[in-house]
């Protein structure tokens, strides 16, 4: 019973920190501009963070490699730092996306200064990390992310045409000019890359190394990578569908985090709007914590250096003085007036180019039996792994393209 | 390890690139004006959709405020961005039609917030973004 129970936490705690500022932007805007018709995209980004994230935790438990010390040890140091520097910068732009976010949905909420809310977000959030342990910083902000169904339950109140919702399934490769097709494949690759930012999966394999936990738990890591990401791949659905239903029949592209909120409880009154400001609040403050100690567990483990949040501060002082470098360096980006949707923008996109070099040594990690064991990959998964490697590389290469011919998907 | 200078070099470079980018004014394609005046549309589309949703006192006044200050801000950007650029030949008249109606969306959004509870008003305030709404798209059909 107690197992079921953590069970039961974990993959609400996966469905609550699914959902960040990136897929909520991409989402809206996809389905703004062409309806259902990216829904496979969500499709195929959660069946690849279901593989990677199983994987990496896997390979976390069996052989206690957390993400970037596999990463140095199949690539080299040179190169490796190299992946490291990238995935940190792009760590910390989204982490000033989330706070420059958690800015705006508080002055929805108070009316206050958006820039002294910032500074207060920054200050509350390095409280938090500060004072609390791992397990409660991912449970208590997971389960406040619940409160994003709110999304799901408006989308379904509006009555989606659910045979035409199915329909966008299958990719459209007609379209009626060049701009609408690249447009098309730009928002389709940002919605891939939205649900596969790295940062989830890194903060999610170290937690599992936080936690001590040992190949008995293998089981409950199938099922918060599996279930947790499904249930967070509905909320998303969710938002194709509002964008879909509220947006696109009155031709409006939705451009600001407060427009996609209005959206969330479109069918409802104003306490429908509280709970989604309160579910995007809980969503993007779990995002930013998650990114901040994401970099802090990159480069710790990148250098073999201690780390760990349960840790006392003096015995990981690299691990310390990094994610509050990360809170403090993301708060002077957000101070200095760039917008949270170009930030997001540009770690999304860029995101995907540099997540084949972490998801390769991974994959070869674990479908190395020597070091696995009976825990390596099956056949299944190998295969599964290198499709997955060969969509990954394909939208990667085509990324920055895609953002450069689109000017970062103008309409 | 690393070469520095390099790096140092690429940061420059990029830094150069930045500094040129914003000091120098774009010239806009008939395919940049093109997409400038969809999303003017869109923002005042938006706004008729949220006077609907005051109207029917479906937001809090705070939320009213905030949303406000937020298009405002997305359009004070556009409206930088149109001030920043010299239209291609012959695209002059929806160019000036662009720039106008971004600068009237941006005033009616610093009016809107002090409107709530005035249904008349707000009322009032709809009609006339729809009529913008319309100009925008006579300016779209010009190019």
């Amino acid at each position: 019973m107690k197992k079921l129970l953590g069970v039961t936490l974990g993959i609400m705690t996966a469905l609550g920190g699914f959902v960040d500022l990136g897929q909520i932007v991409f989402t809206m805007q996809a389905g703004a501009l062409f309806g259902y018709g990216l829904l496979w995209s969500i499709l195929l980004g959660t069946a690849a963070i279901i593989v990677y994230m199983e994987m990496c935790g896997r390979v976390a438990v069996v052989a206690h490699e957390p993400v970037f010390a596999v990463v140095r040890d199949r690539f080299g140091f040179r190169f490796g730092l190299v992946v490291l520097i990238a995935s940190n910068l792009l760590n910390l732009a989204t982490c000033a996306a989330e706070l420059g976010g958690i800015a705006i949905i508080l002055q929805l909420l108070t009316g206050w200064d958006e820039k002294l809310l910032l500074l207060i977000a920054a200050i509350i959030l390095g409280m938090i990390v500060f004072g609390f342990k791992f397990q409660w910083i991912e449970r208590a902000f997971g389960l406040a992310g619940v409160t994003m169904t709110v999304f799901a339950v408006s989308a379904a109140a509006l009555h989606p045409n659910w045979h035409q919702l199915a329909r966008g399934l299958i990719p459209t490769l007609a379209h009626s000019d060049t701009k609408h097709a690249l447009l098309y494949w730009y928002f389709a690759v940002g919605i891939f890359s939205a649900l596969l930012m790295e940062y989830e999966v890194h903060f999610y394999s170290s937690g599992a190394i936080e936690e001590d936990w040992t190949t008995r738990d293998l089981g409950e890591n199938f099922a918060v990578a599996g279930f947790g990401s499904f249930l967070g791949a509905i909320i998303t659905t969710g938002l194709l569908v509002l964008g879909a239903l509220v947006f696109l029949p009155r031709g409006i592209f939705p451009n600001a985090l407060s427009t996609s909120i209005l959206a969330g409880a479109f069918p409802f009154a104003a306490k429908a709007l509280l709970l989604a400001l309160l579910g995007t609040l809980a969503c993007l403050c779990g995002a930013a914590l998650e990114t901040a100690l994401s970099g802090a567990y990159n480069v710790c483990q990148f250098f073999n250096l201690d780390w760990g949040k349960n840790l006392p501060v003096k015995s990981a002082p690299v691990y310390t003085a990094v994610w509050i470098t990360m809170i403090t360096v993301a708060f002077a980006i957000g101070l200095s007036g760039v917008r949270p949707l170009t930030l997001v923008n540009i770690s999304v996109i860029f995101g995907m180019v540099v997540m084949p070099f972490t998801y390769y040594p991974i994959l070869r990690v674990a479908a190395d039996k020597n070091i696995m064991g009976k825990h390596v990959n099956g056949l299944a998964d190998t295969i599964v792994g290198i499709i997955f490697l060969g969509l990954i590389t394909i939208a990667a290469s085509a990324a920055i393209p895609l953002m450069i011919l689109t000017q970062s998907g103008e309409p | 390890m690393l070469d520095l200078r390099a790096v140092g070099t690429v940061a420059y470079l990029i830094a150069l690139l930045w500094v040129s980018s914003c000091a120098r004014r774009t010239s806009l394609t008939r395919d940049d004006l093109r997409s400038k005046l969809v999303s003017a549309s869109s923002y005042a589309a938006e706004l008729e959709m949220f006077i609907d949703r005051v109207r029917q006192g479906r937001v809090t006044k705070l939320f009213v405020q905030g949303h406000a200050t937020q298009l405002e801000k997305e359009l004070k950007r556009s409206a930088e961005e149109l001030d920043h650029s010299t239209p291609q030949a012959g695209t002059e008249p929806p160019f000036q039609e662009c720039r106008k109606e971004v600068n009237f969306l941006r005033r009616e959004l610093v009016l809107l917030p002090t409107l709530t509870g005035n249904d008349g008003a707000l009322q009032s305030e709809r009609e006339q973004i729809k009529r913008s709404r319309e100009r925008l798209a006579d300016a779209s059909s010009l190019l």
